[in-house]
């Protein structure tokens, strides 16, 4: 009974009872790779980073690394969504929930399909094969534990759900995408939001939760959903506004993505031209770029005033390339 | 009205001609005028210069400054078939009319010239008009209501001086816009308020994302062993009810690929499970 695999996985008692006799051996699942996060990290750094960080340990670090890994990790999201709901146009804190949610969806389907072992399992089992029956470990959080004087990651990171979900780090991934967000919506604290990510870096490689490849993943996970979310359903941000209340329209996506101009949509988008030419300024003494479709009066004629002039409108001709 | 997802404006605008006016709005192609019967109906026909407060949805997908015009000026109507507005025209109730017909025609005519149209339309917030003309609607009004809370906030003494929030507020005040409620907050608790927003829902395959979440969140719930059938079934309706009242909706739904990763994550551990059933 103890011995079967995947029973102290599941760590649930029913299952022991119930489902234990029907057990088929774990080739079903996907193979647990143990050496190759590791081989990576030599491949792409020379060094086992996570290793080097986490090889000496001081009680200050310890602290340090808890603070973003344990505590603003879970807390943070909602402190960016409050700053983004008050000061982003109105529209942005949904799409950084759905982005958020599907990065995390995606990762842990990677996760799923590709089981890796993080560093801690090196620590502990250095390179001998993985099975499914094998516990988590709170790695480096049980120091703070022990600091603590209760439990509070122990037990949740025993029985951990995903024991080898190493890569890609979701903490990586969330930690980036909030700072993406947040440097988007408020460009003057991009310092500040990236110092954030790369200290969640630090903690997860310090107290052994992740390799340096993992974490690398993760971010460029988050890079792609932001780019995705910011090309396509992102509110743009109006500079002069402070909170979201002075909005009075957003405008989502890219700006060079859309053919919507200020009224413009009215004439649609064969009304212009696409390439390169600018013979468009031709036109621009007339209703058509203005946007406006109100009567002319021919009496007001800016002739002679405008860029697009009579005399420079012969000269324009004569440079388009038709 | 539908306060739904759509951004609504709230702008006032003095009719010359209700009629007239109506029969355009329902000749708008995109339009659905929920109410230019009732407008029609109104007595407004025979008396010009009446206040009408005009809902603008605008089509979700291009967002773009709907300038306010002043009473006098027609072109809001070509502006917003020209630029694709989804217009409801909000009528006033009956007895609306009639306490407006005649608090205009108390105050004569060059003062009728002037009523709160501007005021309205500047703001989108009827308690100025109250103040403004303390008897100009009445109480019973079906049309110019608060939105209700259905329970009452507990009377906790607010530590900040009267005063600082009257200039907090007059700050925040000033810098909302005055033509737009798109940052507002959705307040409506009556699920027929979403019914009504599914139905005018333009669907799109973003829509997609839905069946996703849906079959990802059913096959996580449906391989999960630890809380028991009734708890899931329970937790998944209030879900669903918490979809259906606009007031919570405006949270869960954006937040529902979010409530599916966990699923998922804290179910990932049953997944060997599924496979050993399949393999049977």
């Amino acid at each position: 009974m103890i011995g079967h695999p995947f029973i102290a996985d599941l760590g649930q008692k029913e299952f022991e009872t119930d489902f234990a006799i029907r057990f088929i051996p774990p080739e079903y699942r996907p193979h647990i790779w143990v050496k190759v996060l590791p081989a990576l990290e030599n491949i792409f750094y020379g060094a086992n980073l996570s290793n080097i960080l986490s090889a000496h340990k001081y009680v200050v670090l310890d602290v340090l690394a808890w603070i973003p890994y344990g505590l603003l990790h879970f807390g943070g999201p909602f402190f960016w969504a409050g700053l983004m709901f008050i000061f982003g146009p109105p529209g942005t804190v949904p799409v950084f929930a759905r982005t958020f949610g599907y990065l995390n969806i995606i990762g842990v389907a990677i996760q799923l399909i590709f089981p890796c072992s993080p560093p801690w399992y090196e620590n502990l089992y250095g390179l001998a094969p993985a099975n499914y029956s094998m516990q988590g470990s709170p790695a480096g959080l049980a120091r703070i534990d022990q600091l603590l004087g209760f439990d509070m990651y122990t037990t949740n990171f025993t029985a951990s759900p995903l024991v080898f979900g190493a890569f890609p780090s979701l903490h990586s991934g969330n930690a980036v995408l909030e700072a993406l967000f947040m440097s988007h919506v408020f460009p003057k604290l991009r310092p500040l939001v990236f110092c954030y990510a790369m200290w969640m870096w630090w903690a997860t490689m310090y107290l052994s939760h992740h390799y340096a490849v993992d974490l690398v993943a993760g971010a460029f996970l988050a890079a792609i959903s932001f780019y995705i979310a910011k090309t396509n359903f992102l509110p743009r941000i109006q500079t002069d506004k402070k909170f979201r209340w002075e909005y009075d329209y957003v405008e989502r996506g890219d700006e060079s993505s859309k053919g919507y101009g200020y009224g413009l949509t009215v004439l649609g988008n064969e009304d212009f031209r696409h390439d390169s030419s600018d013979e468009w300024t031709i036109g621009s003494s007339s209703s058509i770029s203005s946007g406006s479709r109100s009567p002319i009066d021919e009496s007001q004629s800016w002739e002679g005033e405008t860029l697009a002039s009579q005399h420079s409108d012969t000269e324009l001709s004569e440079i388009v390339v038709r | 009205m539908p306060a739904c997802l759509t951004q609504l404006w709230l702008v006032g605008l003095r009719l010359l001609e209700t009629c007239n006016y109506s029969t355009t709005a329902t000749g708008h192609p995109g339009s659905a005028c929920l109410s230019s019967v009732s407008l029609k109906k109104a007595p407004s026909s025979t008396t010009p210069n009446l206040i009408a407060a005009i809902r603008l949805i605008r089509l979700s997908h291009h967002h773009l400054p709907l300038p306010l015009y002043p009473a006098s000026s027609p072109p809001l109507l070509s502006h917003s078939v020209t630029t694709k507005y989804h217009l409801h025209v909000q009528p006033i109730a009956y007895q609306d009319l009639l306490h407006l017909h005649q608090s205009s025609l108390q105050r004569g005519s060059s003062a009728a010239e002037r009523p709160s149209s501007r005021r309205t339309a500047g703001r989108g917030d009827r308690s100025s008009t109250t103040m403004l003309e303390p008897k100009y609607y009445a109480s019973s009004s079906p049309t110019f209501t608060k939105a209700k809370i259905p329970f009452s906030w507990p009377s906790i003494p607010n530590p900040i001086p009267r005063r600082y929030r009257r200039r907090l507020r007059s700050k925040f005040r000033s810098a909302q816009s005055p033509a737009s409620s798109i940052a507002s907050i959705e307040t409506s608790f009556n699920p027929s308020d979403t019914i009504r927003a599914l139905r005018s829902h333009r669907w799109s395959y973003y829509d997609g994302q839905y069946i996703i979440l849906i079959i990802l969140a059913i096959f996580s719930l449906s391989i999960s062993q630890a809380p028991g059938p009734l708890i899931k079934t329970g937790a998944a309706t209030l879900l669903i009810l918490a979809l259906l009242v606009p007031v919570t909706r405006q949270f869960f739904l954006p937040v529902l690929p979010i409530f599916t990763w966990l699923l998922f994550f804290f179910n990932a551990r049953y997944v060997a499970h599924v496979l050993i059933l399949a393999e049977e």
